[in-house]
């Protein structure tokens, strides 16, 4: 599909409603942030229609109007900001820490620095940094009306019988753990 | 029924549809094209044309196909920032998807060669002076190291290549085909939209979605049915010789089989726009959170 130049209106509708979102972010963390709760974001949103504004499913989450057109955001003193966000999830403490610059209003540089190794709370992270469009739903292939499966279950022979002869070895005696 | 002829090629099982079934002439050829692109390009065969470029470092000469993957390795490249690089091998070797399916790690991870140690000059291809084998210690070289050259490995995009070369062959013998199926990856042709099930990457029961595709091809990839180990897959960032984490399957729906197979790989290393901007594709991938991500103009419908 070809690229094509965003609408300026719409330009300035996501910039205004970024800035909203991410200041909320940066000055409203220590609230966000009860020792012992997690971060309401571990929760999806309800699927909705897919969409560019990476912070809609954040705004939706927290209750934050899209910003209109033409609204004015006067309180934000220009600069650099950084914050950081400690949260629990699962019983594990993590951290996200937040950077923003901001001109005239206007979100011009944002950073998310991750800072965790648990998996469960890195795929959290990664959920909310790309605010995905929505849930995988799975439904069963028999039920469809389809010609083809497009899929990577198929692997080739060669793979599988080293699978098995690999799950055969790790049943014996000098079987050697897989270091990752 | 249309005819549907089946066979076994790359280590997988195909699929021809056509209108005229393939007499013992046709699928002779149709094995032929299959089996010369096989002995040209596995790395898991000692006897093809990219185990002769590991060991020798060339200057060799490859069938006419090579100068167009090798084109689109070049975009793959630029656009992945290196991450997509198909001299990989040894890579892939060091985690244990080597020519013997070992699927043991045989050391550390290793990063690919640079892209440009590759030189063509049409269909002759060398690789420059021997990369430096796996070093010990302060980056010496251990005692039983010696210098390698760069593995070649189109695995990125050769499975897709091969669909394509099998969908001409077949329009060539008249077979009026309407679909080449190689294990997942397809290329459909002919007035009717062909439905296709985009199978859970986590339960191959179950489909997440469904695409129609009209004279076009569809690739998937995945890491979740493929991996020997906790995070060892064939998906590897080129940079740094590890497996990717973030993104758990990929499809891409492209005029040709082979940019499909391309894009799909992509995908786990760029984000969907950035991709777009550059080819006329359409895209749908998981992340590791269980997340879909999908292309606003896709002709199909994504469960939800």
């Amino acid at each position: 599909m070809p690229a094509s130049e965003p609408h300026p209106a719409r330009t300035h509708l996501t910039r205004a409603g970024l800035a909203v979102v991410v200041v909320g972010l940066v000055f409203g963390v220590n609230h966000l942030q009860r020792p012992g709760e997690p971060l309401s974001f571990a929760t999806p949103p309800p699927p909705q229609e897919p969409v560019n504004d990476a912070y809609a499913a954040y705004r939706a989450q927290h209750n934050i109007a899209p910003a209109e057109e033409g609204a004015h955001y006067e309180a934000y003193v220009d600069g650099t900001y950084t914050a950081t966000g400690p949260y629990v999830v699962a019983g594990v403490s993590n951290e996200i820490e937040v950077t923003v610059t901001i001109e005239n209003n206007v979100v011009t540089h944002l950073e998310v620095v991750e800072a965790t190794d648990h998996a469960t709370s890195r795929s959290y992270q990664v959920r909310f940094a790309a605010a995905i469009e929505s849930e995988v739903v799975g439904r069963s292939v028999n039920e469809l009306d389809v010609h083809r499966v497009a899929g990577a279950s198929v692997t080739s022979k060669g793979f599988r019988r080293a699978m098995d002869a690999i799950r055969e070895h790790s049943r014996t005696e000098d079987a050697a753990p897989v270091e990752v | 029924m249309l005819p549907q002829w089946r066979f076994e090629a790359l280590g997988a099982t195909w699929q021809i549809d056509s209108h005229l079934a393939p007499d013992a002439a046709a699928r002779d050829r149709l094995l032929g094209v299959a089996k010369r692109f096989d002995q040209t390009y596995s790395r898991f065969r000692s006897d093809s044309l990219v185990s002769e470029l590991a060991r020798t470092g060339g200057p060799l000469r490859f069938p006419a196909d090579l100068p167009r993957m090798l084109d689109l390795y070049d975009l793959l490249v630029d656009v992945t920032n290196g991450a997509v690089n198909p001299l990989l091998g040894h890579s892939l070797n060091a985690l244990g998807y080597d020519a013997e399916y070992s699927l043991r790690r045989q050391g550390p991870d290793r990063p690919a060669p640079p892209w440009s140690s590759l030189i063509r000059d049409g269909t002759v291809v060398r690789v420059r002076a021997p990369i430096p084998a796996l070093t010990g210690a302060g980056g010496h070289s251990t005692a039983d190291s010696h210098d390698e050259f760069p593995i070649l490995d189109i695995g990125a995009l050769g499975k897709g290549a091969l669909v394509d070369h099998l969908m001409t062959t077949a329009i060539d013998l008249g077979l009026d085909p309407w679909c080449v199926d190689g294990s997942g990856d397809l290329v459909v042709r002919g007035p009717d939209p062909v439905r296709v099930a985009l199978e859970h990457p986590a339960d191959p029961s179950q489909a997440i979605g469904i695409v129609e595709l009209e004279n076009e091809a569809i690739a998937a990839s995945g890491i979740s049915r493929r991996q020997w180990g906790a995070g060892l897959h064939h998906v590897l960032d080129a940079r740094t010789g590890m497996p990717t984490t973030d993104i758990v399957a990929t499809w891409a729906i492209a005029p040709q089989a082979m940019l499909a197979d391309a894009l799909s790989t992509a995908l786990f290393f760029v984000h969907p726009e950035a991709l777009a901007e550059r080819c006329d594709a359409q895209f749908v991938r998981i992340t590791s959170a269980g997340r879909i991500q999908y292309s606003p103009d896709l002709r199909g419908d994504i469960f939800r």
